[in-house]
């Protein structure tokens, strides 16, 4: 009896475990594929992950950790070009990484340093802190949430499709400028 | 609608539709100048996206079981995160565990018993070793080895884990016969060595 409620606390566990990593691997991977190399980036989701869900992270909500693995994605990646800079054995494959648009078929990122690499959430956060309780709602459901312009202003007291369009462009803009100032993919 | 606005958006419904959405398929579409606003969009997009539903069949056979199966040992063991990240480590640098030893066994000074070394190496990565016991000094020439400092190191290994995740260690899953076959053969799970039998080894990593 007590072996069978082991064997049955083991297998939920490890379900549990088990949805966890494949609900997240698939973005985590894709993320880092914005930013690495692509030798690096299944070591590097896996070490993301790994640090996100045995770590400090408690378990409370899914939005929580959703945030917290991002964290930690961003730390991994940071972590990946600083070892890099100490110790310059880029790529164990052979080849460069670096400012090619195309390998074969493959299109490899050209981040290439810690600052790029954490670049585009930072540039994202600051743009987004510069709006408005609404306006950021119309960024979150138009922009990332690609929903169509009429269906956020059903969403949305007073706001207008034109509203939602002309927030969105401003938001695009001001990303360009921000991206503009610091740096390139 | 601006070339960006709508790789934005079949990426979107790709991702969506349970597709591969493989971000730099679309990055290579784009016209160079407009990639850096298009990567961070798509970053932005996957930080918000909803997590995919579980899969046994993809599950099957995936990197991702590797993760789930090294996150069991180490919720489970008592060396904290090592068993998930000590192999990751080692991989981003190119060295087989062996190299990895010999290093650890010349940085320690203590060459001529790298058997030894291997033997309590192989413990941390499984996490059968407690942490408390090893010195500062491994961790630290461990820490150069695989890019890490000593405080991270120990704080890894040190790391509770999340007991609504994991089993409890008394139920934890059987480890391959492999791994057992080779914790039988290793000095390190045979209980400490009595003070006369114990070396500098023994010191460095249980000695605390």
């Amino acid at each position: 009896m007590r072996k069978a409620r082991a064997a049955g606390a083991q297998a939920a566990g490890r379900q549990a475990l088990a949805a966890l990593v494949l609900g997240h691997v698939g973005n985590v991977r894709r993320r880092m594929a914005l930013r690495l190399p692509s030798y690096a980036v299944e070591d590097a989701a896996h070490d993301a992950l790994a640090r996100a869900i045995g770590s400090a992270f408690d378990g409370t909500s899914v939005g929580q950790f959703r945030s917290w693995l991002s964290t930690i994605t961003n730390r991994t990646i940071a972590d990946f070009y600083r070892y890099r800079e100490r110790h310059p054995d880029p790529d164990p494959l052979g080849g460069g990484c670096e400012g090619e648009d195309e390998r074969g078929s493959r299109f490899e990122p050209a981040v290439g340093s810690e600052d790029g690499a954490v670049e585009m959430q930072v540039v994202i956060d600051e743009v987004m802190g510069e709006l408005n309780e609404d306006h950021r709602r119309v960024i979150e459901l138009h922009v990332f949430g690609a929903l169509p312009a009429k269906d956020v202003c059903s969403q949305m007291d007073g706001m207008s499709p034109d509203n939602v369009a002309q927030i969105a462009s401003r938001f695009r803009t001001r990303l360009r400028e921000e991206l503009g100032q610091g740096g390139s993919l | 609608m601006s070339d960006v606005e709508r790789l934005l958006s079949e990426y979107i419904a790709e991702h969506r539709a349970g597709g591969e959405a493989d971000p730099l398929a679309y990055l290579a579409r784009a016209d160079p100048r407009e990639r850096s606003e298009l990567a961070t969009l798509l970053d932005g997009y996957l930080v918000r996206a909803e997590r995919a539903p579980f899969d046994e069949h993809a599950f099957r056979g995936s990197p991702a079981e590797r993760t789930v199966d090294e996150l069991q040992r180490s919720l489970a063991g008592r060396s904290g995160l090592w068993p998930a990240v000590l192999p990751g480590l080692r991989s981003r640098i190119g060295l087989k565990r062996s190299e990895l030893v010999a290093r650890l066994a010349d940085g320690l000074g203590v060459g001529d018993r790298q058997e030894k070394v291997a033997a309590y190496y192989h413990a941390m990565e499984q996490g059968t070793l407690d942490p408390a016991g090893i010195s500062n000094r491994v961790l630290e020439v461990l820490g150069q080895i695989v890019g890490e400092t000593a405080d991270s190191l120990r704080k890894l290994g040190s790391s509770p884990g999340n007991p609504e995740l994991g089993p409890a260690p008394e139920v934890m899953f059987a480890r391959t016969a492999q791994q057992i076959a080779d914790e039988q053969l290793s000095p390190v799970t045979s209980g400490p060595p009595t003070e006369e039998e114990q070396d500098e080894v023994d010191l460095l990593f249980r000695g605390g």
